[in-house]
């Protein structure tokens, strides 16, 4: 792997990672970049309490109640304001598309688990667990297996 | 679930207009089985229209397949029931099965034989599926670091 710095005082600060996949190495330069530019986290509602999440600690994003809700690791529901479909592309390449309404951490699923009515079910660290569609399914299967 | 009936209604008429097709094969059968010569106009009209609407019900059917939240085994189960009934209804109304606890029977077994065997495929399929999704997830995580 190649390494190029452009020194140019003019240009918006930019890195750019020309990789073949995503990898342990481009997760850590892009969490190393978020951090820096203090996009790593969402703020998260919980009763009273407003709380910095880092992307970190969110197991995942879904809909409860017709809410957009962060799962932490602790298994801590906060509200988050944001919609889900905006969410999608200011998270880390991480955050996969379990279903029509939750993106999962794929760093914090504990395994994927073949339930009897024929469905996937991811299971988090924490303990929730979340249907996997049908399509998410293959699409997670074509990223992981390039299948 | 309202997006679902266009579609159904769609899928249906699309499906229902291979019904006298079908209908023409079950003849020939008929004829060549059953030594069938002889067909009263009544019977060629009830003939088309019910299989073509048991066609219309077949094919529409296909849509609880594109039902994201629904489990790949309910949705099996679901149009395997309405099949069921559809083929069992159109077979009584022409008269190409026996009224009696024993036709019945054999016709309910075939059914439930060929479920039942559908449903043992799917489950394995999906087991080693996700045998094989857990493998690559822990090695992914392994290789990163889990958070």
């Amino acid at each position: 792997m190649k390494y190029k710095l452009i020194i140019d005082r003019d240009a918006e600060e930019s890195v750019t990672v020309v990789a073949r996949g995503p990898s342990a190495l481009t997760q850590q330069i892009e969490d190393l970049v978020r951090s820096r530019s203090g996009t790593d986290c969402l703020l998260g509602y919980r009763e009273d309490e407003m709380r910095k999440l880092p992307f970190s600690e969110i197991e995942c994003i879904t809909i409860l109640d017709r809410k957009v809700t962060a799962i932490d690791t602790a298994g801590n529901h906060y509200r988050i304001q944001e919609r889900l479909r905006d969410l999608e592309p200011i998270l880390p390449a991480g955050f996969i598309r379990i279903n029509k309404s939750t993106l999962a951490n794929e760093h914090r699923i504990l395994r994927f688990d073949a339930v009897f009515s024929g469905g996937v079910d991811a299971v988090f660290r924490c303990g929730y667990r979340e249907y996997v569609s049908r399509r998410c399914f293959a699409e997670i299967r074509r990223r992981y297996e390039g299948k | 679930m309202k997006k679902y009936i266009p579609e159904f209604i769609r899928r249906g008429l699309i499906a229902c207009g291979f019904g006298p097709m079908v209908l023409v094969v079950c003849y020939l059968t008929l004829q060549q089985q059953a030594g069938v010569q002889v067909l009263r106009v009544s019977q060629v009209c009830l003939g088309i229209v019910s299989i073509s609407a048991l066609a219309f019900v077949a094919g529409g059917m296909n849509v609880v397949y594109q039902i994201e939240r629904l489990p790949l085994m309910a949705a099996v189960l679901i149009h395997g029931g309405v099949l069921y009934l559809s083929y069992l209804a159109t077979y009584l109304v022409n008269g190409w099965l026996k009224r009696g606890i024993l036709p019945l029977l054999v016709f309910t077994v075939v059914f439930v034989v060929g479920y039942l065997a559908a449903w043992a495929v799917i489950c394995f399929t999906t087991k080693r599926k996700t045998e094989s999704l857990n493998e690559v997830l822990k090695r992914k995580q392994q290789a990163g670091g889990e958070n």
